[in-house]
């Protein structure tokens, strides 16, 4: 290997490191003699030691702000600012005048530093009104959201659970064996109920009434009767009688034939004074009639038997007794509560709604009561 | 809050150089401030409302890529083909080409007075670092002017 113009440098140093053989020694004298301008100068090279690097002023590598000692042109834009700033001691300020008088250039760029300063100008915000604390309460969106769902969800849930009946769902409760009927005054028998009208192993009446099927006059002329007879005859404890048709069930699951022991029972259930805030239909009950016709009250009346309600029915009795203050009944959610629950949420308003309209930026105020109220702003 | 109102709109509008998002800028650095007013106490609401307000600017800044070179009018300056600017606008375009934490101090020094301690205070910096920012700022304002002299 011959040196070349490329390589001829790492020749040169191994030459001064003393790495080269004596044949490389005569070809880079040859390749120096063809390149006299490429010989380098004679002497040694420049060796940095350990001691050069502690030599640098090291403060010089910190820039010190305000600017100390005397200006110079590398710290000059550093006085020229500290002046500006006001960090200057006199000393400084009368060195940097020197400096600028001595220094055109210098000049120059101190008129343009002075320059470099932003004006206050006076600008008024508009619409500070806007920015004023707005006092009320505050309703996170979603929290009204998530309420709303809340009452879908319920309203959903009721509805699909009071459709009526499913078709092809049993009853809740099957008789083995048909009730007895019983002859009441008036001639008609206990083929007002379905039992005994269908005949056989029939559903009890609260079965009937989930699933919607009609007794021989149809459910309106029955609650017809009932009515009339209502007019008519003493109160009966409702709960109670419900009580005893779901004790006559139990005893018509178990093959009993005999009549239901209301009757035996009917001074202190018929004539108890009637609590307050229950539901009381008034039905006179005489002699063998009475099972058929507490039964009958069961089914039609409001008391719900625990046992036999359907989920819609459980879950609108659920809302009447926790959020209407009403009482339960067997009836799903109708136009009664409804009418409950808008007079419920009316009064929880107490100062009615209102809906305002600032002129500035649109602004909708939704007023509810006289505590509550819904801002919305349209854009920014 | 008058005050206060007036100085933070003019340090959004010399901030942003938009009237519209220095309004935003304003209003929600108040909603800020009532959101939180019974933490904040009540000398150090003016600072309060600063700081959010030059967050509020270096994010705006920062995300919606304000970080604009010289505007090209500038260039029709040397060209001879728009008539020269003032001296206030050359102050904006040199302002606007600071980075964003740079320029709040130097509004805040310049148009609201604050010391050192202040606009630290106010943006999270150290006095040292507020310091050298503002000569930095400075240096850099003065050099913009000073490159356009020729064409003034």
């Amino acid at each position: 290997m011959k040196p070349e113009l490329h390589t001829y440098e790492a020749w040169l140093l191994d030459r001064w490191e003393g790495r080269l053989t004596a044949e490389q020694e005569r070809e880079l004298e040859a390749f120096l003699l063809l390149h006299p301008d490429l010989r380098p100068e004679p002497g040694p090279l420049p060796i940095i030691g350990p001691g050069t690097v502690e030599a640098l002023p090291k403060e010089s590598l910190y820039r010190s702000l305000p600017p100390k000692g005397m200006p110079d042109p590398a710290r000059l834009d550093d006085f020229l600012a500290a002046r500006m700033e006001g960090e200057l001691d006199a000393a400084q300020e009368q060195a940097l005048d020197l400096f600028l008088q001595r220094h055109p250039w210098a000049a120059k760029q101190a008129q343009w530093m002075a320059l470099a300063r932003m004006e206050p100008v006076p600008m008024a915000f508009p619409g500070k009104e806007r920015l004023k604390r707005r006092r009320g309460l505050v309703i996170p969106i979603w929290g009204r959201m998530a309420a709303a769902a809340s009452v879908l969800l319920l309203v959903g849930l009721g509805i699909r659970f009071n459709e009526g009946p499913d078709p092809t769902m049993g009853p809740l409760v099957r008789l083995e064996k048909p009730l007895p009927t019983h002859p009441g005054k008036d001639g008609r028998t206990g083929a007002e109920t379905p039992s005994s009208a269908s005949g056989g192993a029939t559903a009890v009446p609260d079965t009937e009434i989930a699933h919607g099927s009609t007794s021989v006059h149809g459910p309106r002329k029955e609650r017809a009767s009932l009515k009339e007879r209502h007019d008519k005859e003493p109160a009966v404890d409702v709960p109670r009688q419900a009580a005893l048709a779901a004790k006559e069930t139990v005893k018509g699951s178990t093959g009993a034939t005999d009549p239901l022991p209301l009757a035996d029972d009917p001074g202190p259930v018929a004539h108890a004074p009637e609590p307050i805030g229950q539901p009381v239909i008034r039905q006179g009950v005489q002699g063998d009639e009475a099972p058929v016709a507490a039964r009958s009250v069961a089914q039609q009346a409001s008391a719900p038997a625990p046992t036999d309600q359907t989920l819609g029915q459980a879950l609108a009795n659920i809302t009447r007794e926790r959020v209407l203050n009403s009482q339960p009944r067997r009836a799903v959610l109708d136009g009664e509560d409804l009418l409950a629950m808008a007079d419920k949420a009316a009064g929880a308003l107490g100062g009615g709604v209102e809906l305002q309209r600032s002129g500035e930026g649109g602004r909708l105020r939704l007023r509810l009561g006289r505590r509550v109220s819904i801002s919305v702003g349209v854009g920014r | 809050m008058d005050l206060h109102a007036d100085g933070i709109y003019r340090f959004a509008h010399k901030h942003l150089r938009d009237l519209e998002q220095a309004k935003d800028v304003v209003q929600e650095s108040f909603a800020r401030l009532w959101q939180r007013v019974e933490e904040v106490d009540g000398t150090k609401a003016r600072s309060y409302l600063f700081t959010t307000a030059h967050h509020l600017l270096v994010d705006n800044v920062r995300y919606a890529g304000r970080q604009v070179p010289l505007e090209p009018k500038h260039d029709g300056y040397a060209a001879g083909t728009a008539p020269p600017p003032d001296l206030k606008e050359i102050l904006d375009a040199a302002l606007a080409q600071l980075p964003p934490v740079q320029r709040s101090v130097v509004l805040l020094r310049d148009l609201e007075g604050y010391s050192y301690e202040e606009i630290a205070s106010a943006t999270g910096l150290n006095v040292t670092q507020v310091k050298v920012y503002i000569y930095r700022g400075r240096t850099a304002l003065k050099n913009h002017i000073g490159s356009l002299e020729n064409v003034l």
